[in-house]
């Protein structure tokens, strides 16, 4: 089914930015979308709205805690044990970046993208380059793309860990949560390796960085953290307190989820196999993984599962270029930018990318070589209404699983 | 079957680098040598920095064998870590938070511009007023033991507190309440 | 006995003069104080009979032996500073209210100095009646001077009227079956009265002091009528009934089942009024709530008091002796807890205009210190905190039914052992719910809220002097208890030198001594409180830490979000339910007594209407007939 996951201002027009299973594209306004009423709070409050009654009190979490890292409030309204509604703020961090690249050159742009959630600046950062690239008719060649798969897989396979590690810490699984921290690191340092900044950064624009590493010193130590986080993940199984805690804790409603805008991995554990990589032609064997409880523990194996395969498919795309290759084929892409770039033409492009916890799309207007504006659907908005639906009806120790499980930020929601 | 005990202990995933920092810091003297606590306050950063920052509970860091310890609450801290660039919707909680903090602490700030540093004296910009969203309407320089700008790692982190842990001069620049920059 | 007499004089005064509502509380005030040197007096041995004779063989008798003068001096205590209160207070209640207020005291001089039968039940009904007075008063005045319209009380002052009089007719056959034992109406030295009469006034006066099931019509009254017509109804009425059963229990052959089922009783009341209590939401429920309980748990004292006088061995006649001073320290305890808590919270509702715990906020900054260390002082009373008198007091109940297994019926045993049970989970929910009322009213955050000046110089003279009362009499109580007539309970032993330590049984079982605790926690807490005292670090006050930004009043946790727990985890006993509409979601309970017996209520309510309109129907030929068929039965009996 058809979903409205963003707006655009495409000069005096408006669009409709759309998700229908695993394809995205750009409509004529009109259609009828639950997701409209999330889009136009979601620089405000979202969620399910309050609860009145005797006895019944806002719960305020934030906007600076011990037990989320990231400023931004979450109303829990209850009377007791039992969350009965909750409601976001996601203001605080709204940093009103998408109207910040209003009249900016694309690469100067590029940079303030990165900046907007930074563990996401490679799904950012590459749907920005689409769009980019879409809108100048610019052929990328196909090493740029699989490098590009690579970053953004790494970058999965980082972000997934550090949500394992925060399931683990919550169910004070200690040992578990030192050893995935130690993996977290590694990975870090290997995206350092491939692009020289830890957080992935305007290096996949094409612009003056270059790779630094060969392929297959990064290849060799991605291998070292698959084999060590299979041991882990199966060691973890074991243990019954710690799936006690994800059985059965805030369970995702698919139907109204799917209506609601949900994507990535929180989507795919309630049985909606979409994903964004499946359209991919440089994965041709990529497989959807699904599972089908929609509770933590569901969210939680599917990215396991991710994980696993986010590091076969990184060695296999690393395996298939040099740096060398890499750095002509960035001087093509510099080079078709300046010059399909003039000519004062209006155009339009989107760009889409997987991103750790959903669909990421960057709609941009451009004019000549200037972005004149852009818009960006960020999957953490509906992460965070997917939550508020889910944690209703669960009790306040079972927050931190729910939370974490859905692998969302105040920052990408803020944009 | 891997026996973890003993897989946990052969690992020596702990460091033994030396971590050194290029950064001017205040110490607070000698008193935090066995242990500091310290509190992270999001002030508006693009969560990379708390990536980062979590990436320090990491074992290759290991710092509670500094003595180094995150608190949950900023009663318990000795060194509030302030991550910006800083937002002016935050600015009001951010000096609330500030507020909690029991005297002696320090406040180290990471992210942001270079030219957001705080100055002793308030320095007019070309407009003729502070510029928004920095660290300089925000915090009493008096307070502040360092700044790391831009996006610093776990190990530009931890090479900072180590060096204001450490309370002597030979890793500090200026011990008095002259300017950091 | 003089000074008896005036003090009923100078409350007739007093009720007379009611439209001056200040001069005529002072009159009660002086009264009380009179009445109350009566009964030390009496305490301290000095008795003088008083009996007047009207016709050949009736007539009336007044003394005040130990029994009597015990409870009037607590009566007369709570009297006095609730009069004292009330000279401030009253001005928000008409003149129908403080003339009420005069007489029912009056009239419990009356039930308390009562040494037959007719005196006795004479005084009983003018209270219920003068009760009914001044919960049905609807003359109420807003603190600006203004007269505020209001609904009177019928149907639930109705309801109480109907269990007051039913406890009446209790009471009348009763006393009909001891004439007919003993052939006249006097109490003198009467030791050995028939089961029957034990039953009939026990369950009167089991009625008065609000046991289960009659203590329905409660939460409906005391929330709506002033505070210091609740605190009457709570303490000087239902230690009426507390008299009532001492008196009578000790006037009867023990009957050994009826004692274990009053023990039984007693501990079930308890349990039910502190489940109650537990989960009230509005302010003067839980006090009404924590009568029921304490009543409870003196009901079982007393018919374990009885029950082990009836055996001969010596250590259940030290018990016997040591269970009825437990009644009396409870007695007390209750008497001036409860009237300091109704004065605080009555106080504090005025002052803030509000009715529910939750919204009745930091009273200790936002009304005044007293009412606020009132409120604190009174909760710590009721939830046994040393070493104020409530803590010697339900000390003592557990004490008396540990000692269960000195008994040699296993019967008694048994019975004593449940309801050692029961008043232990009554103790901890009552400290539970004293626990919510302190932490919210007198410590809550306050929400910068202005509260109406009610500070009048009398309302906070009668709390302080409470007080100061609650740890100085139960410091005190080694002087008291023999006071009260309970000789022989004190010792000394393992250092604290006697007679400072209360021992519970003979051989030895359990002691305490409040004021060893005291004199301990002074000398223990002089260097630290004076280290204290001389500190030199600054300290700096700042806002609680609530991530950043202060708490807003819609984020407040709630009192029912603090009982939640509670009534979840008993949701048998409470038969919780959760109401839910579009948008708003809250829990309810219910008093499970309540439903029966207002159907019960109602019945008798409809049926009396029914005689008023068939028998009392106003017709001069029915009431000619009366007088005929009344003079044919009289000739006929004379016959």
């Amino acid at each position: 089914m058809s979903v409205i996951i963003g707006f655009h201002k495409d000069f005096d027009r408006e669009i409709d930015i759309v998700q229908d299973g695993a394809s995205v594209s750009i409509q004529e306004p009109g259609q009828t979308s639950e997701t409209r009423s999330i889009i136009e709070r979601r620089d405000r409050v979202i969620g399910n709205g309050p609860t009145t009654g005797a006895g019944v009190f806002d719960f305020r979490y934030g906007p600076f805690t011990g037990g989320f890292p990231e400023a931004g409030i979450v109303h829990y309204y209850t009377y007791g044990e039992r969350i009965l509604s909750v409601e976001i703020d996601l203001s605080k961090k709204h940093r009103a970046i998408e109207a910040s690249l209003a009249g900016r050159r694309v690469n100067e742009a590029g940079a303030l993208v990165a900046g907007l959630c930074g563990n996401f600046a490679a799904a950012h950062t590459v749907a920005y380059a689409r769009a980019v690239e879409s809108a100048l008719n610019i052929g990328v060649p196909e090493v740029v793309q699989r490098y590009r798969i690579a970053a953004i897989e790494i970058e999965r396979i980082y972000n997934h860990l550090y949500v394992i590690m925060r399931l683990a810490t919550a169910a004070a699984q200690k040992v578990l949560a030192a050893h995935l921290g130690a993996l977290f690191e590694e990975t870090l340092r290997i995206s350092e390796a491939l692009t020289g900044t830890r957080g992935i950064g305007p290096a996949v624009i094409a612009l003056d960085e270059t790779t630094q590493s060969a392929g297959t010193e990064i290849a060799k130590r991605l291998e070292g953290v698959l084999r060590t986080f299979e041991k882990l993940h199966r060691r973890s199984l074991s243990s019954r307190n710690y799936l006690d805690r994800l059985h059965g804790t805030s369970i995702v409603r698919a139907e109204s989820a799917l209506e609601r805008g949900l994507t990535g991995p929180s989507l795919r554990s309630c049985g909606i196999g979409v994903d964004l990589r499946s359209e991919d032609p440089l994965m041709s064997d990529f497989r959807v993984r699904t599972k089908a409880e929609a509770d933590a523990f569901a969210r939680m194996e599917t990215r396991a599962e991710e994980i696993f395969d986010a590091c076969r498919i990184a060695i296999d795309q690393l395996g298939r270029f040099s740096s060398e290759n890499l750095t002509t084929a960035k001087g093509s892409l510099a080079g078709q930018l300046v010059r399909n770039a003039n000519g004062g033409l209006r155009r339009v492009g989107l760009g889409v990318a997987e991103s750790p916890s959903g669909t990421i799309a960057w709609c941009v207007s451009m004019d000549g070589g200037n972005i004149e504006s852009a818009s960006v659907s960020t999957p953490s908005v509906f992460g965070f209404q997917a939550y508020a639906d889910a944690v209703v009806g669960n009790i306040f120790t079972d927050v931190p699983f729910a939370i974490e499980s859905f692998g969302v930020s105040f920052a990408d929601a803020g944009r | 079957m891997v026996f973890w005990p003993y897989h946990g202990v052969i690992q020596r995933l702990t460091e033994k680098s030396v971590y050194r920092t290029s950064v001017p810091v205040r110490t607070l003297g000698r008193q935090f040598r066995r242990s500091m606590h310290l509190f992270v306050v999001d002030a508006g950063c693009d969560n990379m920095l708390n990536f980062n920052i979590a990436a320090l509970t990491a074992p290759q860091y290991n710092t509670h064998r500094f003595g180094i310890y995150f608190a949950d609450t900023p009663r318990h801290a000795d060194i509030l870590i302030l991550l910006g660039p800083p937002l002016s919707a935050l600015h009001d909680a951010v000096a609330a938070t500030l507020a909690q903090a029991p005297k002696p602490f320090g406040v180290l700030l990471v992210g942001g511009a270079p030219e957001m540093a705080p100055q002793q004296e308030p320095v007019e910009s070309t407009s003729g007023t502070p510029q928004p969203g920095s660290f300089r309407e925000l915090i009493d320089p008096a307070l502040v033991v360092g700044f790391l700008p831009g996006s610093p790692g776990p190990s530009d982190i931890f090479a900072a507190l180590l060096a204001i842990q450490r309370g002597d001069d030979s890793r500090a620049i200026s011990k008095s309440r002259g300017a950091l920059i | 006995m003089i000074l008896l007499v005036v003090a009923a004089a100078i409350y007739v005064i007093g009720a007379c003069v009611a439209s001056r509502l200040v001069f005529s509380y002072a009159m009660a005030s002086l009264a009380s104080a009179v009445a109350l040197a009566a009964g030390i007096s009496s305490l301290a041995g000095h008795t003088a009979p008083l009996s007047i004779h009207f016709a050949g063989s009736l007539w009336v008798s007044f003394e005040l032996d130990q029994m009597s003068a015990l409870f009037l001096s607590i009566s007369s205590l709570s009297a006095l500073v609730l009069s004292l209160f009330a000279m401030g207070y009253g001005r928000l209640y008409g003149p129908r209210s403080a003339a009420a207020f005069s007489f029912g005291f009056a009239g419990t001089l009356l039930v308390f100095a009562a040494q037959d039968t007719l005196t006795f039940l004479a005084g009983w009904e003018l209270v219920t009646l003068f009760s009914y007075l001044l919960m049905t008063d609807d003359v109420r005045y807003r603190s600006s001077g203004t007269l505020e319209p209001r609904a009177p009380l019928v149907s639930a002052g109705f309801r109480f009227l109907i269990f007051g009089e039913i406890s009446t007719m209790l009471l009348l056959v009763g006393f009909a079956s001891f004439y007919v034992q003993y052939r006249t109406l006097s109490f003198a030295a009467v030791r050995s009265a028939a089961p029957v009469f034990l039953i009939l006034t026990t369950l009167g006066a089991a009625i008065k002091m609000d046991a289960i099931p009659f203590h329905v019509w409660m939460p409906g009254v005391y929330e709506k009528t002033a505070d210091h017509t609740s605190a009457f109804l709570s303490v000087p009425v239902t230690l009426m009934g507390v008299y009532a059963l001492e008196r009578f229990v000790s006037m009867s052959a023990p009957s050994r089942l009826w004692l274990m089922v009053l023990v039984l009783f007693g501990s079930l009341t308890a349990f039910w009024g502190a489940l109650q209590a537990a989960a009230a939401r509005r302010l003067k429920s839980l006090p009404a709530y924590s009568t029921v309980e304490n009543n409870g748990m003196i009901m079982t004292v007393v018919a374990a008091a009885a029950l082990a006088g009836a055996s001969g061995t010596k250590s259940l006649t030290y018990l016997s002796t040591f269970a009825g001073s437990a009644a009396a320290v409870l007695a007390l305890g209750h008497a001036l807890a409860k009237s300091l808590l109704f004065m605080s919270i009555g106080h504090a509702k005025e002052s803030l205009g509000v009715k529910t715990i939750d919204e009745t906020r930091g009273v200790w900054r936002g009304v005044g210190r007293v009412p606020g260390v009132g409120i604190l002082a009174a909760g710590l009373s009721l939830s046994a905190f040393p070493p104020l008198l409530g803590y010697t007091g339900e000390w003592m109940v557990l004490e008396t039914v540990f000692q269960s297994s000195r008994f040699q019926f296993s019967g008694e045993r048994l019975f004593l052992a449940v309801a050692g049970f029961l008043i232990a989970l009554a103790i901890g929910l009552a400290v539970f719910a004293m626990v919510k009322l302190i932490g919210y009213t007198a410590l809550g955050y306050h929400n910068e809220r202005v509260s109406a000046t009610l500070s009048e110089r009398p309302m906070i003279i009668a709390q302080v002097i409470t007080i100061l009362l609650l740890p100085l009499l139960g410091i005190g109580l080694p002087a008291l208890i023999p006071l009260f007539g309970y000789p022989g309970l004190f010792g000394g032993l393992l250092g604290v030198p006697s007679p400072l330590l209360l021992e519970s049984g003979a051989p030895f079982f359990g002691v305490v001594s409040p004021t060893m605790f005291t004199a301990v926690m002074i000398v223990l807490g002089a260097v630290p409180v004076l280290l204290w005292w001389l500190r030199k670090t600054r300290v700096r006050a700042v806002e609680p830490w609530h991530g950043g930004m202060s708490l807003s009043e819609k984020e407040y946790f709630t009192e029912p979000a603090f009982s939640q727990i509670l009534l979840r985890m008993l949701r048998r006993f409470y038969d919780t339910k959760e109401i839910s509409t579009p948008g708003s979601r809250q829990l309810s309970i219910r008093d499970r007594f309540a439903r029966p017996l207002r159907s019960v209520a109602a019945i008798i309510q409809r049926l009396g209407g029914l005689m008023s309109r068939t028998i009392m129907n106003g017709h001069p030929y029915y009431y000619v007939g009366y007088i005929l068929v009344a003079f044919v039965i009289i000739l006929l009996i004379r016959w």
